[in-house]
């Protein structure tokens, strides 16, 4: 699941400059080192959506949680899937 | 850097509240002959803003002197004035020619979710006239409150449920209330001519030097796949605005290859618009900075 959303990450979010290496686990994968800000939030949660059928709602109180990390993501989506 | 976030509003919550209650107690008629003394005062002890001012007015036009500063001052403190006698629900007493609103309201009744991108030119709240009396569209704006409840709360004393349909973008969860508002088919507005920090921003020329201007707008559009309109309420005359409504585009289309480029083009188009309305209403400016600093 952690390779399988790295790969995601990279592929949607147009990353050229992103090795997957360069997505840790446990660091923050918004506003962190990889430079990438809330619109990406909202874009990769939009392919998560499709793909998972997993909906990030507004006004849920995990968000910050769900996108703390990619293990944190990986959880949420595991936890939540309906495909 | 984004000098205008430093810029501590001069005008202090307990001025604001001031002029509400003369608003509300004195009318019109009270309130309006107040303007000249308050906007001739400013006009002579603002000397920041006044150099920035007289510097617009420079590129602009070439030339520029004090009654361009306080031609703006008067047109600015006006529509603050308009601006709380609308929202107060006092629209009768205004008139405004719309030019393109019924693209909007096509829109809305396809069900379709749009960008709006508004500016500090002139008023957005000439457009809460046009949504309040004829479309009845369902727009929610993007600003920044600063974290401050006070603002809210004068918002919502102004209007019941009006901070509600305030996003402040550095909410954490900010972004997905926006999805959540184009997805329901709503009118999302943003201004689009001042870069915030941190924003993503690309470059135009406007007046004929570089600027930075945001580019989530169309970022944000191209994720959403939404259209994108951009809107100018302008001050033409006692209690009355010009309101133009025009497509920027059906889809941003923001190719992998060359999207710095692609955003580039965007941004210069609507730098073009703006260049456009402000040649026509310039004393509706009210970017109270000097516009063209970070580039130089």
């Amino acid at each position: 699941m952690l390779d399988e959303l790295r790969e995601l990450i990279i592929n949607e979010l147009n990353l050229e400059d992103v090795s997957p290496e360069d997505i840790k686990d446990d660091e923050p994968l918004f506003g962190g080192g990889l430079g990438l800000d809330s619109i990406d939030a909202l874009e990769l949660a939009i392919v998560v959506e499709r793909k998972y059928g997993v909906k990030i709602k507004s006004g849920d109180d995990r968000n910050v949680q769900i996108f703390s990390s990619l293990a944190a993501l990986a959880k949420h989506i595991e936890e939540n899937r309906t495909r | 850097m984004a000098e205008w976030l430093e810029n501590k509003e001069r005008g202090s919550l307990w001025t604001m509240r001031l002029m509400l209650f003369l608003c509300r107690h004195g009318g019109q008629g009270l309130v309006r002959p107040l303007l000249y003394p308050i906007v001739a005062y400013f006009s002579l002890t603002s000397s920041a803003t006044r150099a920035a001012s007289l510097r617009f007015y420079s590129q602009v036009r070439g030339h520029a002197s004090w009654k361009d500063f306080f031609s703006q001052l008067l047109c600015f403190a006006r529509t603050l004035l308009d601006g709380i006698f609308i929202l107060s629900g006092d629209t009768d007493d205004y008139t405004v020619t719309s030019h393109g609103r019924e693209m909007l309201i096509e829109e809305q009744k396809r069900g379709n979710g749009m960008i709006l991108l508004g500016s500090h030119l002139g008023s957005f709240e000439a457009c809460r006239i046009l949504v309040r009396e004829k479309a009845g569209l369902n727009v929610h704006m993007v600003a920044y409150f600063g974290g401050s409840q006070k603002i809210r709360s004068i918002l919502d004393e102004l209007n019941p449920g009006l901070a509600d349909r305030v996003i402040d973008p550095t909410e954490p969860d900010a972004i997905f209330r926006m999805r959540d508002v184009i997805e329901n088919g709503g009118v999302l507005a943003i201004l689009a001519d001042r870069v915030g920090i941190g924003d993503k921003k690309a470059s135009a020329r406007f007046f004929g030097k570089q600027i930075d201007l945001p580019a989530g707008p169309y970022l944000l559009a191209h994720v959403l796949g939404c259209p994108v309109y951009s809107f100018f309420g302008l001050l033409a005359g006692k209690n009355h605005y010009d309101s133009y409504v025009e497509r920027v585009a059906e889809r941003i289309v923001l190719p992998r290859q060359g999207r710095k480029q692609a955003l580039d083009a965007y941004v210069q188009n609507y730098a073009d618009r703006l260049e456009y309305y402000c040649r026509k209403y310039p004393y509706n400016w009210f970017n109270f900075f000097d516009y063209w600093k970070e580039k130089g």
